[in-house]
């Protein structure tokens, strides 16, 4: 059965989102900071007055290509939209680049994806452009307060 | 009409709808058990609410229903279709009276021992006199005096000229609150797009109408789920009586905070939890009037319950002052049921191991009561909490007592709020916690430092001061003598200051909750949009005050115990307004004297020499302090003048002075001065000589009644100029304005003559003041002086004030 996916980059890699968890795409305007929260954090956005929750997906996995410390995202980043236990987060990835259909199920890799990308990806798929990660938004989303308690 | 009795009312019918299916479905089936159970349940709950209003003539009809029914249940009697009519007929009635009760008409007696005695066994003879379908006639009889306008087979009246009331799933309110909470952003959003595109007539006035809708559509939805706990704390202070006088102790419960709104179900939800608490502070807490005494405690013990809304959660502090909760036996109970283990229990603070008694099992009772110390309880109260996401926190002190701090969340809150800024951002804060804001820069504060806490005093007490940005971690803007202090009140009585760099605006805010990553930073309770769309975080207040340790374990200093208070009287505690007057000596006043600080603007203040007045908010009042007329040293004052506002009960005075300094407590000894005038004593603050004002003396000279400026009316030509330009002119500068010629004026001012000429010209009762538009040069020397430029600002202000004086003589 093939299933629509959102094809992304985060933190320079092709990941891809279930596209039928994926609210909007949206262009991230003014983000407000939130302090004391994790890094991949980034702050508070809203969308048609809506208030979403910003998550980095590229800090969530040890990487931080989107933004560097204290320095604004691009003035163009874009967030998929998600709901998720009934709040709304926008997560910001590098650039989204497509629709794709699946063209294959999703496989583990030998050798795993490295840790931090395992933790939160169901596992890898094929498209038509090629190989793609499935990241699973759900634990993309609890990885940010699990994160918080180590801390 | 009374609360109780309409919910009352509206339960019965509720329950008469919800059984008319099971009535007609026992009636098909006499012998059907359940459902004679259902409807035993109905009549008997009435018959215990009639009971409970007393409405004798409701509750006989019920309870001979119950009788008649309780025999049938037993076995005693078989249920025949004389006996279902009957009851069926009673239950009619029943309803009908109902209605009646929420007309507040009276219900026609006929007819009621009929019902009952068709009750009886054999009873059939009665019963045939009612006719095959009595049920209805009783239904027509009874329901025709109550409506007589009705027809005869008209349906019972089920529309009370009374409100209505529906009940409707919560979840379908829950979608409409929250519909409505998102097109109040939505307008917000809408309102900033509008005001960035400039005005466009056609589509604010709609825009208007819609705002004003919106909020009455909002008020109206908020109130739909909202109580105010004030229903619940109804029924503690007879529940503390009853628990107290069965344990032989003595206990006074305070309530605070009932004005509190809360969704109706969580009111229900935490009711159960805060009486097992209560029941627990009064039996374990609250020790024996002997022991209180022995251990230099009033007899009587301090049971006191708090309500307070921050953001989108309720918190509840319920404090003692009893002996505490014991830490070594909690850590030994929580060892013995395996909690922890002995060598963890050394790791524990004190904190941590009290919070074990919310675990289950655990009660350091000694002995088991009927009251509580079962062991099941805490355990339950927070599972119960919990359950609708809320949270329970304890604190003792031994010796002191214990509080017990609840949280329940408000699912969707609209509350009132201040927007701060610190370090370039903006937080909401919200009101109700706010004691007082004071701006550093313009006051004279006294700091001090205890280790690392900045400590202010307010009103005479040190109180804690925080770095909002310390605290969330950003680099403030202002330097800490530039910020503004905002005094926080938590809901046990500890205050502290919050410094921010300054304050936005202040105004409803819909508060949404945030999710878990951002909730774990324990220091922000939800977030809200404001008008520019841009999202702000609420600062959670208690959880800020928890993390930075402020707060206290008993409430102490809010409550003084009663004791000290008499003592405090007979005490030198006298507190003062300290001030600098205009020649640059400190002075000082009584603080019960001053009511008011207030800001006036100098060419309010007229007269001279001994007689001068000013006028602040509308009103005459005699001002002193101001430096002598013609004395070279001291200029007086120009733009503002600060003013103490003086009362002593019904005469007020205003008190002018360059700058006030803060309240104190008198601590040196007075030692009476005679020889200075209006001076009462002299004392010593911080090492100076301060001289005190004799209040006494300065009423007994200077004190009057206020004296409403509009004794003083100005009329003025009805013309577009003199509405614009000039009423607003007359009434800044204290006269009240009218331009109706009808109306009795004590000063008319004209332009070029043509000013309201019945009035204008009709003779000595008020002063006329013309006004022409030529400029002084453009006329002879000889006119000027019989009118004035119509711009000549002073010169208008000085012709009036001539005129006033004029009047008032």
């Amino acid at each position: 059965m093939n299933e629509l996916l959102l094809i992304a980059t985060v933190a320079g890699r092709r990941c891809a989102f279930h596209a039928t968890s994926i609210r909007s795409v949206i262009e991230l305007g003014k983000i407000t900071p939130i302090p004391g929260t994790a890094d991949m954090v980034l702050g508070l956005a809203a969308m048609r007055s809506q208030t979403l929750t910003v998550i980095d997906c590229a800090r969530v996995v040890g990487e931080s290509l989107a933004a560097q410390d204290g320095e604004p995202l691009p003035a163009d980043a874009r967030a998929a939209v998600v709901d998720v236990d009934g709040y709304t987060y926008a997560l910001a990835v590098d650039s989204i680049e497509d629709i794709a259909e699946t063209a294959s199920d999703v496989s583990k890799v030998l050798g795993g994806f490295g840790e931090k990308w395992a933790a939160v990806a169901h596992g890898m798929v094929e498209t038509s452009d090629g190989p793609a990660l499935l990241l699973d938004i759900d634990q993309l989303i609890s990885s940010t307060t699990r994160t918080d308690r180590a801390a | 009409m009374d609360d109780l009795l309409a919910d009352f009312v509206a339960e019965t019918r509720e329950m008469l709808e919800a059984s008319e299916g099971e009535i007609i479905a026992w009636e098909a089936d006499p012998s059907d058990k359940s459902r004679l159970d259902t409807i035993f349940r109905f009549v008997h709950t009435v018959k215990g609410n009639c009971g409970f209003f007393d409405f004798p003539r409701l509750e006989r009809l019920s309870h001979a229903a119950e009788d008649a029914l309780a025999e049938v249940r037993a076995g005693r009697r078989v249920p025949d279709a004389a006996l279902v009519t009957a009851v069926l007929a009673i239950i009619d009635r029943i309803g009908e009276m109902a209605n009646a009760i929420e007309q507040g008409q009276e219900f026609p007696k006929d007819g009621e021992d009929a019902l009952i005695a068709a009750l009886e066994v054999n009873a059939e003879i009665e019963l045939d006199a009612m006719g095959a379908d009595g049920a209805v006639d009783a239904d027509n009889d009874a329901a025709d005096p109550v409506t007589p306008s009705k027809s005869a087979n008209s349906a019972p009246d089920n529309a009370p000229a009374v409100q209505r009331s529906i009940r409707l799933p919560v979840d379908l309110l829950d979608r409409v609150m929250s519909g409505v909470s998102d097109m109040v952003l939505a307008r917000n959003d809408l309102a900033h797009r509008l005001r960035q595109a400039g005005n466009q007539p056609t589509i604010d006035g709609p825009f208007e109408r819609l705002t004003t809708i919106l909020t009455d559509v909002r008020e109206a939805i908020t109130r739909m789920r909202m109580q105010r706990i004030e229903h619940l704390f109804g029924a503690f202070p007879r529940l503390v009586r009853d628990l107290s006088s069965e344990l032989n102790k003595q206990v006074m419960i305070d309530l605070e905070g009932g004005g509190v709104e809360l969704d109706r179900e969580m009111i229900e939800m935490i009711r159960d939890p805060l009486t097992h608490i209560i029941r627990n502070a009064i039996d374990h807490g609250i020790e024996t009037p002997s022991e209180r005494l022995k251990n230099g405690k009033r007899e009587i013990g301090l049971l006191s319950i708090a309500a307070r809304q921050s953001g989108n959660k309720i918190s509840l502090v319920i404090s003692d002052d009893g002996r505490g909760l014991d830490e070594a036996k909690i850590a030994e109970k929580a060892v013995a049921n395996g909690i922890i283990s002995k060598a963890d229990c050394d790791a524990f603070s004190r904190e941590e191991i009290l919070q074990f008694v919310f675990e289950p099992g655990l009660s350091t009772a000694e002995q088991v009561s009927s009251i509580s110390g079962r062991g099941v309880g805490l355990d339950v109260v927070r599972d119960n909490l919990e359950k609708v996401g809320g949270s329970i926190r304890v604190a003792s002190t031994p010796g002191k007592g214990s509080l017990f701090y609840l949280q329940i969340p408000l699912t969707l809150s609209i509350i009132a709020g201040l927007t701060v800024e610190v370090g370039g951002q903006s937080f909401a804060l919200t009101q109700s916690y706010i004691e007082e804001i004071i701006d550093l820069a313009n006051g004279n504060f006294e700091f001090s430092n205890a280790g690392e806490t900045a400590l202010v005093t307010f009103r005479g007490e040190r109180i804690p001061c925080l770095s909002l940005a310390k605290v969330l971690g950003v680099e403030a803007e202002l330097a800490f003598d530039k910020q503004v202090l905002v005094v926080l009140r938590m809901a046990n009585g500890d205050m502290f200051a919050l410094a921010i760099d300054r304050i936005h605006s202040h105004g409803d805010m819909v508060v949404k909750p945030l999710p878990p990553a951002i909730m774990a930073t324990k220091m922000f309770g939800g977030t809200t949009l404001l008008e520019d769309g841009s999202p702000v975080l609420l600062l959670d207040i208690p959880q800020i005050a928890f993390k930075m340790g402020l707060v206290s374990d008993a409430r102490s200093q809010t409550f003084p115990s009663v004791d000290a208070v008499p003592e405090a009287n007979t005490s030198t505690n006298q507190h003062v307004m300290m001030f600098t007057d205009f020649s640059g000596r400190s002075k000082a006043i009584r603080l019960e004297l001053v009511q008011r600080i207030e800001t006036i603007q100098s060419d309010s203040i007229e007269g001279d020499d001994g007689a001068v007045r000013a006028v602040v908010a509308g009103e005459i009042l005699p001002i002193i302090g101001l430096p002598e007329e013609g004395d070279e040293n001291v200029k007086r004052p120009s733009g503002k003048v600060r003013v103490l506002r003086l009362s002593d009960g019904s005469s007020e005075l205003l008190y002018a002075v360059a700058r006030v300094q803060d309240a104190i407590e008198l601590t040196g000894d007075l030692v009476a001065v005679d020889d200075v005038p209006f001076t009462e004593a002299m004392t010593l603050v911080e090492g100076n000589s301060i001289s005190i004002i004799d209040g006494h003396a300065i009423f007994a000279k200077f004190g009057s009644k206020p004296r409403p400026v509009n004794a003083l009316t100005c009329l003025l030509p009805d013309s577009d100029w003199a509405k614009t330009m000039l009423a607003p002119l007359v009434s800044s500068a204290g006269y009240r304005v009218t331009h109706s010629a009808k109306s009795s004026a004590d000063i008319v001012i004209t332009l070029d003559q043509n000013g309201p000429s019945d009035v204008g010209n009709s003779g000595s009762d008020h002063s006329v003041i013309q006004l022409r538009s030529q400029p002084d040069a453009e006329i002879p020397e000889a006119d000027r002086p019989h009118s004035i430029y119509r711009y000549d600002r002073d010169g208008l202000l000085a012709a009036l004030r001539l005129a006033g004086k004029g009047e008032a003589a």
